[in-house]
């Protein structure tokens, strides 16, 4: 397993608990984070990001404590893209750029010819590269969320941890994003673990999901064994039809307001 | 990227040839006029006036000037970075407040007669450490250093020295009363080489020190998760870059009285200047900084010759003119 945690309990001084969570994900594996909104999530990213530390329990990268790790150790292998990024008046490739400083040596001040050529990279990977001198403020939230990926590829990660990337996307910039983690998945053999609102885009991309309620682990799984009618209906409290998706035969989710389905009962 | 070195290298270059012509322009400017010409000649001829004129009076001015400047426009980006708040200067966190409280209560017990010269400065920087030090535990919970906090309890111990202190005047004799009013309003003159030597180190390995955090500046930007999450040991930067900044502002107003705007005002310019690097922004904000109060001093003793205007005044009006205009030229935002 390249990351475990371990009986993890963590949480905030506001009382709001992540209790007992057990997670593995292999080298290579694509796996989704689901839940309602304040189910834990976030938290979670956070824990085994070595943001927030854990009351009980711990968390392991190939078997090694993340907390007993060397920060920039651990950055040179795990990078994040979190929900709220402040960028001030930064260009994109200073942005990227930023990435790669968990790799300077001691006292290095300067980017070096490698420094620039990885961002560079990352950027073209990105589909950014034509705006690597706009500042980041001028551009569209789509744009935006690819140059964060940037920057986290810019870090030559093996694990990259991803928090709601497309949350506020139109359909396009969804797409676009989310296959762009595929491809680096599959391509590079990225490890990901990424925290999805929309659960149609999780039953589509992810290998295996977990889903998360009230601070627990409530089942893990393929898409199929996870997103069933039952368990959605008991977690998120909604009515809801599972459907096959017409051409990856995953599970296709549809809600159902609450007027029609008195009208057909 | 390619071409970004030699351009950090001539604004360094630049700043450094305008921090000389000001201090040559200071040199020659005062009651007594000289040219540049007898300014040069004075320095070998040690018995003439303008000798004694230049190297007693004006140079040790000057010099002092340069690392109070250059120090508070230091301290000021190291602040401004810390707290992603452009509004955020030294005196904010309440050290000039300590300080001046020091001293003020330095005079009112007449430890100047008793210690001499340094009695001020010395209570000064022993007020600005006790604030340091009440905002820095008071901010500190889990070992966890909160910087929101710490701003806000920074400008409530500001209130309540700035209330102390008239308490202090309110109840002071008159001849003390003028000597606190003028250190409160900043003043670079009637210095001594020990100081100047003093305060040119101190900025001068300030500047030095804060190159070793200054890629920690540029992550810290983000936002202090998305530093962690760029291998940045976040608190330990957070704790030295406060103390640094710290040190810096308390040496400077205990060697020069509260002279404010100038580590709000600089970093300002500059970041507009050469952009938010802080790479760049450091050694150039010290640059600018040390250059702009030299001048502003300058203008503080020549304006109403033979009388002198407090140099805090003068950055005030300057600064705040000049920010104003900025603002209205160029967008700033607040990010």
């Amino acid at each position: 397993m390249m990351l475990e945690a371990r009986q993890l309990t963590c949480g905030y001084e506001d009382g709001f608990l992540l209790q007992e969570v057990n997670l593995s994900v292999a080298q290579g594996e694509f796996l989704g984070i689901i839940g309602p909104n304040g189910s834990g999530k976030t938290t979670l990213i956070r824990a085994i990001s070595r943001v927030l530390k854990p009351l009980k329990g711990n968390v392991l990268l190939d078997g090694r404590d993340i907390w007993k790790m060397d920060l920039k150790a651990f950055a040179k292998r795990v990078a994040v893209v979190s929900q709220e990024t402040r960028t001030g008046l930064m260009r994109v490739q200073e942005y990227v750029l930023l990435g790669r400083m968990p790799h300077y040596r001691g006292l290095q001040f300067l980017e070096t010819k490698r420094d620039l050529e990885v961002a560079e990279k990352a950027m073209s990977m990105t589909g950014i590269l034509h705006l690597k001198d706009r500042p980041l403020r001028d551009m569209s939230g789509g744009e935006r969320q690819l140059t964060f990926m940037a920057r986290a590829l810019a870090q030559e990660p093996e694990l990259l941890l991803l928090d709601e990337p497309v949350a506020h996307l139109d359909i396009a910039h969804q797409i676009a994003v989310l296959d762009l983690v595929k491809r680096l998945n599959a391509e590079l053999g990225l490890t990901v673990v990424i925290v999805l609102h929309e659960l149609n885009l999780a039953s589509e991309f992810c290998d295996r999901l977990l889903l998360l309620d009230e601070g627990r682990v409530h089942s893990t799984g393929a898409p199929q064994e996870v997103l069933t009618c039952k368990i959605l209906r008991e977690v998120y409290k909604t009515e809801v039809l599972v459907r096959r998706h017409p051409i990856s035969s995953r599970p296709y989710i549809i809600p159902v307001s609450k007027g029609h389905g008195k009208g057909r009962t | 990227m390619e071409g970004r070195l030699s351009k950090w290298g001539l604004w360094i270059l630049f700043l450094l040839l305008f921090v000389v012509i000001v201090g040559l322009f200071s040199l020659s400017l005062g009651s007594t006029g000289f040219s540049l010409k007898e300014v040069f000649a004075s320095f070998s001829r040690k018995e003439s006036v303008a000798h004694s004129i230049v190297f007693q009076l004006r140079l040790p001015r000057i010099l002092l000037g340069f690392a109070v400047g250059g120090g508070l426009s230091l301290a000021g980006v190291i602040l401004q970075g810390l707290f992603r708040n452009p509004l955020v200067e030294p005196y904010t966190l309440g050290i000039s407040g300590g300080a001046a409280l020091g001293v003020s209560l330095g005079m009112l017990s007449h430890l100047p007669k008793v210690l001499g010269m340094i009695a001020l400065p010395l209570t000064g920087f022993g007020g600005a450490v006790l604030v340091i030090a009440l905002v820095y535990l008071l901010s500190t919970r889990r070992g966890i250093l909160r910087i929101q906090g710490l701003l806000l309890t920074g400008v409530m111990v500001s209130f309540i020295s700035s209330s102390l202190i008239m308490l202090i005047m309110a109840v002071s004799r008159l001849e003390d009363l003028h000597g606190i009013v003028f250190w409160i309003m900043g003043f670079l003159g009637g210095t001594n080489w020990w100081m100047v030597a003093l305060m040119v180190c101190v900025a001068l390995m300030g500047l030095g020190i804060s190159y070793f955090f200054a890629l920690d500046l540029n992550a810290l930007a983000l936002g202090e998760e998305e530093a962690l999450h760029l291998g940045v040991n976040v608190e330990r930067s957070k704790k030295l870059l406060f103390l640094l900044a710290s040190v810096i502002t308390g040496l400077c107003v205990s060697s020069a009285g509260v002279i404010g705007f100038v580590g709000l005002v600089v970093p300002h310019f500059l970041r507009m200047l050469v952009g938010q690097d802080h790479r760049i922004l450091l050694a150039s904000s010290f640059l600018g900084g040390a250059a702009f109060l030299v001048l502003c001093d300058t203008l503080a003793r020549t304006v109403i010759a033979p009388m002198e205007l407090p140099v805090g005044v003068i950055t005030g009006i300057v600064g705040g003119v000049l920010f104003i205009y900025a603002l209205t030229k160029k967008q700033v935002t607040l990010e």
